[in-house]
């Protein structure tokens, strides 16, 4: 069996969401849950050394995929040319076992009904059958994703399969390279807390925030998307968790 | 009496007395405001870019909707003014305007074609340009600004006072009212972006958009707007494969102004001063400085069933920042800049949106 694989570049990424749209619009999906590609934002540190990281979550096609295993009825499969993981809508009935199973959150699904069948990536097959490549691909402006056998994209950019925040490669060996981001680097030496200082004080009168701490400490659930977090409770908070705040 | 040309239900639109619906792309015919000089097909030609393209009407539009070309001529019309407006479609009946429009496409073309400097080219025939309508040609030196005004020893900025950039005009120093008399009235080419028309608000010191402003002690937080990487200023505004789906239209707060308010990111708040109100989602980040937030440039007004004293047609909820910034301290010396910021409140808002 062939295996291809996607490439994704941490490090390039920039979260415009090109690629979730581009993919909506090959697919004629719907606004909403239906997303068979979701880019995710979340934030690291906290002002000023701060950090935004992006993760481009499609199906891995993963070569030993969980969600085949745990399909009671046989209809998630894995196509033979491309090695691509494909459902046969006909024979799903919404159960979510491959939801439960995928460590990536891949099977998707127009709402929290529990008739509603999964659906998701198809590797773009009927674009692969016309010697094209994914749709995702193309319409990526930075150039941080490429798709080819995996063997080759193994030769190209090495065998990285995993990365930080993301689940263990181990067990279902998806069909994914990654480049991580780079370290960050503080660009001009500062001393973050005396700029803190500086900046608490907007003039002798004016107090901006109380104590430095205020600036710093991050109870859980204040800021949003503080964390990587890709598979989820329900369609609400897929929609909520797979959009930025950049518009 | 407010009379207005949108191309979608625009916040705008709602305050119409009259409203002309005008097409939205270029697949539905051409907004040819430039057809008698070749800006519109031919700016690009030879300027900052190295092709141009055109476009044919492919569809009709639905309903009323008619490009503003068409719409201006109306008007120009019913004023008896058609002959001076546009002398070459003024008589056209409507069946036979988008081939009049096509046209005169035509004409500029080949008049185009045939000057000195694009003849060399050997730029294709009309309709063999039909076909394929995307004209391209090398660029073999280096472009860099003003490069055609240099190359014949002409200096750009012949139109200033001075002669050079003018960082500061006196010619605008001169004030508003100065512009709305002067022997070089908006459009003379002398005064670039046009003037003021009256009435226009005094202008007053001490701008109302800075923390130095006294409006900080009721309104401490500096919001900017920014662009956003989903609109064009308002446009696609209403595309819900972009807002809702790819982003979250929110106010970014910072976490130490949010923990001081109660407010943690996804709950509803209501951002206000003393000439608008909103209630938009929060989104709490370290990414914005304390003491400021952001509220994303071209949201459109979309006015709630809650009405107060100071939004009498209901607070926003869509999340036009515009609505929280004074236009009172643009300075006189620079045209055609529009403000983006203010001084605002932002609270935590328990009731619906």
């Amino acid at each position: 069996m062939a295996q291809y694989g996607f490439f994704f570049d941490q490090s390039r990424c920039s979260g415009c969401q090109a690629c979730a749209v581009a993919c909506k619009n090959w697919n004629g999906l719907p606004p909403g849950p239906l997303k068979y590609l979701r880019v995710y934002e979340y934030e690291n540190g906290s002002f000023p050394s701060v950090r935004i990281h992006y993760q481009w979550v499609p199906c891995y096609h993963c070569e030993e995929p969980a969600c085949v295993k745990s399909c009671p009825r046989q209809a998630i499969y894995k196509e033979e040319r491309y090695g691509a993981v494909l459902i046969d809508s006909e024979k799903c009935d919404g159960c979510r076992l491959c939801y439960d199973a995928c460590p990536y959150g891949a099977p998707v699904f127009e709402n929290d009904e529990a008739d509603s069948k999964a659906q998701k990536c198809t590797m773009c097959i009927d674009r692969l059958e016309e010697g094209e490549k994914p749709i995702c691909v193309l319409a990526c402006p930075s150039r941080a994703l490429d798709f080819g056998t995996i063997d080759s994209l193994f030769a190209c950019y090495g065998e990285r399969r995993d990365l930080e925040d993301m689940p263990s490669s181990l067990t279902t060996r998806p069909a994914i390279v990654f480049k991580p981001h780079s370290k960050k680097r503080q660009l001009v030496a500062y001393d973050v807390e005396r700029a803190l200082k500086l900046l608490q004080w907007r003039d002798p009168l004016h107090q901006v925030f109380t104590s430095i701490d205020d600036v710093t400490e991050i109870a859980k659930g204040i800021v949003g998307r503080s964390e990587l977090v890709i598979k989820h409770q329900s369609a609400d908070e897929l929609m909520r968790l797979s959009r930025n705040d950049e518009g | 009496m407010v009379v207005s040309s949108q191309y979608a239900d625009l916040p705008t639109a709602r305050y119409a007395d009259i409203l002309l619906p005008q097409i939205y792309t270029a697949f539905e015919g051409r907004n040819c405001q430039a057809i008698y000089f070749q800006q519109d097909l031919f700016r690009n030609g030879m300027n900052l870019a190295n092709y141009f393209l055109y476009c044919q009407k492919c569809i009709h539009p639905v309903g009323e909707v008619k490009s503003y070309d068409w719409l201006w001529t109306q008007i120009a019309r019913r004023l008896g003014i058609a002959e001076l407006y546009n002398p070459r479609l003024a008589n056209t009946t409507d069946d036979e305007w988008d081939e009049a429009v096509e046209e005169l496409h035509r004409e500029a073309y080949e008049y185009w074609a045939e000057r000195d400097d694009i003849k060399p080219l050997s730029p294709m025939g009309w309709k063999e340009f039909q076909k394929k309508p995307v004209f391209r040609y090398e660029i073999k030196d280096p472009y860099y600004p003003f490069k055609r005004d240099l190359d014949r020893g002409a200096n750009p900025f012949r139109g200033t006072a001075s002669g050079k950039i003018e960082f500061y005009s006196e010619f605008l120093a001169k004030g508003p009212e100065h512009l709305a008399t002067s022997d070089d009235p908006p459009g003379s080419g002398k005064c670039y972006g046009g003037g003021s028309l009256p009435p226009m608000a005094q202008m007053t010191f001490g701008g109302r958009d800075t923390f130095h402003s006294q409006d900080s002690e009721k309104y401490p937080l500096l919001m900017s707007s920014p662009h956003s990487l989903y609109r064009v200023h308002s446009f696609l505004d209403n595309n819900p494969w972009l807002r809702g789906d790819c982003y979250r239209h929110a106010v970014w707060i910072s976490l130490a102004d949010a923990n001081a308010r109660g407010i943690k990111d996804n709950d509803l708040v209501r951002v206000y001063n003393d000439i608008g109100e909103m209630i938009i989602p929060a989104y709490v980040t370290s990414r914005v400085v304390p003491g400021t937030v952001f509220i994303f440039h071209g949201g459109w007004y979309n006015p709630s069933k809650t009405k107060s004293q100071l939004m009498p047609d209901g607070i926003d909820v869509g999340g036009a920042p515009n609505l929280l910034i004074h236009n009172e301290d643009l300075p006189t010396t620079i045209v055609g800049m529009f403000p983006c910021k203010g001084l605002v409140q932002v609270e935590k808002w328990d009731g619906a949106r």
